[in-house]
């Protein structure tokens, strides 16, 4: 079928159901875009085996320098397969849309579920007979007990080990599993200079050390590393210029063989070398966002402001003749159609969360300038003009928007959110450079970043975090607060309801905050509800620490650390702080409008009104409003968050306000910067929802709870304008981390353009 | 002194018919006509009424136990309302567990809701967006009506009207003096069939329309005309030629604005205790073919005035002297 004449959730049906979707502007996206959707998620685990080799060969050596040879050793490892159609060259994957996954991190559960793993209900991946032998009787049995997650095992007791994983109130699971993620790296650099520059430095560097110098030791271990690492990219772009030579010798047709001849030219240039072209700086944008994705266990490796670094090369092309607008496009949608086979490989309970293979990729187009002006071009036009060809998951195509944002690139931008996909996000410039000011500088501090790098480089990573290209590194996924499990936990002085999902179950799975007897004024509820979200957000945060540890001490990233902006003259690895801004672990916020919601439904029926009291509210929540119908609709007639009514609106704010204050005075490990708050997390909400008790907004029990920092579901009744006025009351300066806000327009409700 | 207050039935929010950009618009409740395809049927009654939802009952009883005078019943689990025997004292409604049933109808002062209204302000400036006042009919509550036109208006929102003009000619003016746009309605072109059709004759309507028209354009107000295509009551060729007819003598060749016919008003009326009447198969979509052939018609009969299609597909232009 051919997908363009689906729309919307029909469209995304049928891309899922595995339907084929051959759907792009010319022949060539069309077919590649049809083998994508042929495949199926699928396991490779080659890097598994490079790991398991490298370490097996080094152990007892020091931890930087097995981790920068396994780095190579995965380079080293890496298919060279050329497929028809392509232009552009390199895969992560044996098979496309595979997963070259980090054993190292997430063996202790595949110990346990890899049976399932074709048959899970979330996120199934194939993996053949053999590979699953291999990983059961070899690979995973050595890694089993290294993961971070099973030395922090080691840290903790075993009670705070299942709470942090499995409460569903503080939740740190997903930050354990996704080492390498988040990250802008210095594309402007990489793609003018290739990494011979990189090369070429790390080797003067090492020239340099003077073996007197105490730190002498540990340098050596990590330019020797950078070289090494270099060098095997090197071999791998020479392997696949190889084979482009070698598929183009039998190649019948002459003018694919120009091709395979071009591409094989290419990739003795790129990404070793300078890019000469647009064509050039697109396979360098390619390769090194998936050797970061196959580096790196997490997501959102972002492509940051593309349509800024790559139009020079676009410009000069076309000025030169040596290409269209239309066979930019055509490269852009093969990039769409080549990031979106990086599917992300997760552990049964984080796909139970953030189920749908989605790895966040993300790219931006608009923005402002260094001296402020607007800084969109032809390429921000082609880049969200693609999407409506390729319409595949990933990226995330961005607007960032503002003031100056000309109306025709809006009107652009427009024409493809309303194809329902999900494309493009909008970002608020103002809100993005007010948050990247104070990105992990704390309640009153200011962050490193000059106003010209935040101008420049500034641009959210995916899904919503400010970062800035090739000065920050931090895995901001993070601490993920239930904040609806926390408020109930305010009338169950602690408990969590019975019969929900997880563990602890009518067990203390928070701290005592008080009997609801004990609560005879709003202010004294308020105070326990607010104490419960800083109790949850402070377990999460000391939990992070020891990983954050872990993870600087034995996780270390050579690709990352390359393309950070100084940390190879600063000698410090990507985990340790070899970033001009150091971020994370972060602080997100899970369920803000049922929290809210719930706050005031009991100040007004409780407090105000005096219907019920406290502890027969927490009966009914307790019983799911099992005989307790009557109170439940006098709890659900309560105001709303989303509707513009300032009762509920004020409570919003300072809930808003509270968790991000709490957040910014905790300390990271590194760096001596601090925790950074977030509203980020989509499709969380169904995940932890299935783990909360039934809340004093009237939602039952399991029910998901809100979505992101949107209204409760269908509780914003007055219409967008008067839920965009609520959200208009909340300080986004206080979440550094970024915010994210859905809202669903029925396309009835969509006005023509005039 | 106590200000003057409006019953209001609805603020719409987010609207994109009834003028240009994004609109707030305000329900008056109470309407001198009867149409028989009419939409909205709460905006009838000019008084505070019960409504109640039966699709939603929970069937608990709780209603029948309560209304002494017997208004509700249960039938297999659903509640039956009597709304014959119903005071309109609404105690019933805080007990209703499926809150399925509400107050239709608020009392608001002109002051009130200008402020309502002026809370999106910020969404109104782009395309030029504004206050529109509809019903039911604004112009039964004229004080109101014409105060809060007037404090948009002196606001610097862009301000609509859509009435019936079954009023006086004073009011009307004094109503579109502050008014972008007004539109008025053309049911029928023919005195007794509008009365069959509406409940009362077309004489003062048309007449208001040719007044209107004649002083609007120079106020910088503009008028549109629009007729509502209600298959088998008035959508017969002879109906709409006459009607162009009529438009194509008015001066300032005011825009006619084709709306097609839709039910989604129907389910209110069992929520109030009424009968929805009329009995056409489908909603009309503009691309159909009652709606191009009207279109066809009345364009061959008309030569300068421009002819649209669909609520929100009126000019841009002619925003008035804003």
């Amino acid at each position: 079928m051919v997908a363009t004449e689906l729309k919307g959730g029909q469209l995304g049906q049928a891309i899922r159901s595995g339907n084929v979707a051959k759907s792009g502007s010319t022949k060539r996206t069309q077919e590649l875009n049809g083998m994508l959707h042929a495949n199926r998620p699928n396991v490779d685990i080659t890097r598994a085996r490079a790991y398991t080799k490298v370490y097996r060969e080094t152990e007892g050596q020091p931890p930087l320098r097995r981790r920068y040879r396994a780095a190579a050793e995965v380079y080293r490892s890496l298919s060279d397969r050329v497929y028809d159609y392509e232009q552009l060259v390199g895969w992560p994957t044996q098979r496309i849309r595979g997963a070259n996954f980090a054993i190292e991190l997430h063996a202790h559960w595949l110990a346990d579920d890899l049976p399932n793993l074709r048959d899970r209900i979330y996120d199934p991946f194939e993996i053949s007979d053999e590979d699953r032998k291999e990983l059961q009787e070899d690979l995973i049995p050595y890694w089993k007990d290294k993961t971070p997650t099973a030395q922090w095992k080691t840290y903790v007791t075993p009670e705070e080990f299942d709470r942090a994983q499995n409460g569903g109130v503080s939740d740190v699971s997903n930050y354990i599993c996704s080492n390498g993620s988040h990250f802008i790296p210095r594309w402007t650099d990489v793609i003018a200079h290739g990494f011979v520059k990189y090369y070429e430095e790390a080797k003067a560097f090492l020239a340099a050390l003077d073996p007197n110098d105490p730190q002498s030791i540990d340098r050596r271990e990590f330019y020797l590393g950078l070289i090494e690492v270099c060098e095997a990219i090197r071999d791998w772009a020479e392997r696949l210029s190889a084979s482009c030579a070698r598929k183009a010798e039998t190649e019948s047709d002459p003018v694919r063989k120009e091709e395979l001849l071009k591409m094989a030219s290419m990739m003795q240039r790129v990404p070793w070398g300078p890019a000469t072209s647009f064509y050039d700086a697109c396979e360098t944008a390619w390769c090194v966002c998936f050797f970061l994705f196959v580096e790196g266990a997490g997501p959102s490796i972002t492509w940051g402001r593309f349509d800024q670094y790559m139009y020079p090369y676009y410009k000069a092309d076309v000025e030169a003749g040596k290409l269209t607008p239309e066979g930019a496009l055509e490269l852009i949608e093969e990039l769409y159609i080549r990031v979106t086979s990086n599917v992300w490989f997760q552990s049964t309970n984080m796909a139970y969360i953030f189920g749908g293979y989605y790895r966040y990729p993300h790219l931006d187009v608009g923005g402002l300038d260094e001296n402020g002006k607007d800084a969109s071009n032809e390429l921000s036009y082609l880049c969200l003009r693609a999407m409506r060809y390729a319409r595949t998951t990933s990226p995330a195509v961005c607007l960032m928007l503002h003031q100056k944002t000309p109306d025709s690139l809006l009107l652009e931008a427009c024409e493809l959110a309303a194809e329902g996909m999900g494309h493009p996000s909008f970002f608020n410039c103002e809100g993005l450079y007010d948050m990247l000011e104070r990105r992990a500088a704390g309640l009153n501090g200011h962050s490193h970043y000059t106003r010209k790098q935040i101008l420049t480089y500034g641009s959210p990573i995916g899904c919503v975090e400010p970062g800035a290209e090739g000065l920050q590194y931090g895995h901001t996924d993070s601490g993920i607060i239930n904040v609806a499990g926390a408020t109930l936990c305010a009338l169950t002085n602690g408990v969590k309801a019975e019969g929900v999902d997880g563990s602890f179950c009518g067990k203390l799975v928070t701290y005592e905050s008080g009997d609801p007897q004990d609560l005879t004024t709003f202010e004294a509820f308020y105070a326990a509800v607010k104490g419960q979200v800083e109790y949850a957000i402070k377990e999460a945060h000391a939990n992070m620490l020891i990983v954050e540890k872990i993870l600087a001490e034995q996780f270390n990233l050579p690709t990352f650390t390359m393309l950070l902006e100084g940390a190879m003259e600063k000698c410090k690895d990507a985990t340790t702080g070899g970033a001009l801004v150091n971020v994370g672990p972060t602080m997100n916020m899970c369920g803000f409008a049922t929290m809210v919601d719930s706050v005031a439904a009991i100040k007004k029926v409780v407090y105000e009104d005096k219907e019920a009291t406290l502890a027969q509210v927490r009966d009914a929540c307790l019983a799911n409003f099992v005989g307790y119908e009557e109170l439940r609709a006098k709890l659900k007639a309560a105001p709303t968050f989303g509707n513009d009514l300032d009762f509920v609106d004020e409570i919003a704010a300072d809930l808003w306000k509270h968790f991000a204050t709490v957040s910014a005075r905790l300390k990271l490990y590194r760096a001596g910067q601090y925790c950074d708050a977030a509203v980020q997390m989509v499709q969380s909400n169904v995940g932890y929802g299935a783990m909360t008790g039934a809340t004093p907004n009237g939602r039952l029990a399991k029910m998901p709870i809100s979505d992101t920092m949107s209204a409760t579901q269908q509780a914003d009744r007055n219409g967008p304008t008067a839920a965009a006025r609520s959200y208009g009351k909340l300080d986004y300066s206080l979440y550094t981390n970024g915010t994210l806000l859905n809202m669903w327009i029925s396309q009835s409700e969509m006005m023509e353009p005039s | 002194m106590d200000e003057k207050k409006a019953i209001v039935f609805d603020i719409g929010r987010y609207r994109h018919t009834d003028g240009p950009g994004i609109r707030t618009i305000i329900f008056f409740k109470g309407c001198p006509l009867r149409c028989k395809w009419c939409s909205n049927p709460f905006g009838l009654s000019p008084k505070l009424q019960l409504s109640v939802n039966p699709e939603r009952c929970l069937g608990c009883g709780r209603c029948v136990l309560l209304c002494e005078r017997e208004v509700n019943s249960l039938l297999e689990a659903k509640v039956q309302v009597d709304f014959s025997k119903c005071t309109h004292c609404f105690a019933c409604i805080p007990s209703c567990l499926g809150q399925n049933r509400a107050i239709t109808g608020k009392a608001y002062t002109a002051r009130e809701l200008f402020e309502e209204a002026y809370k999106d302000l910020a969404f109104y400036r782009k395309q030029g967006g504004g206050v529109t006042l509809s019903g039911g009919e604004a112009l039964m509550q004229p004080d109101v009506a014409i105060e809060l036109l007037r404090l948009c208006r002196s606001n610097y929102l862009n301000t609509c009207l859509e009435t019936s003009a079954y009023t006086s000619w004073d009011i009307l003016q004094e109503a579109a003096r502050y008014c972008h746009t007004v539109f008025v309605d053309l049911k029928h072109m023919n005195p007794q069939t509008h009365r069959e059709l509406t409940g009362v004759g077309n004489e003062r309507i048309l007449e208001n329309i040719v007044q209107l028209c004649q002083w609007a354009p120079e106020r910088g107000c503009r008028v549109i005309l629009r007729i509502p295509i209600i298959p088998g009551y008035n959508d017969e060729e002879e109906n709409l030629i006459r009607a162009a007819q009529f438009i194509r003598r008015l001066k300032g060749n005011p825009e006619v604005n084709l709306l097609p016919y839709h039910n989604l008003g129907e389910q209110k009326y069992p929520m109030i205790g009424r009968e929805y009447e009329p009995d056409i198969p489908a909603m009309l979509q503009n691309q159909d073919s009652v709606m191009q052939r009207s279109k066809r018609i009345l364009e061959g009969h008309v030569a300068e005035n421009r002819v649209s299609l669909g609520g929100d597909s009126i000019a841009l232009t002619g925003r008035g002297t804003r």
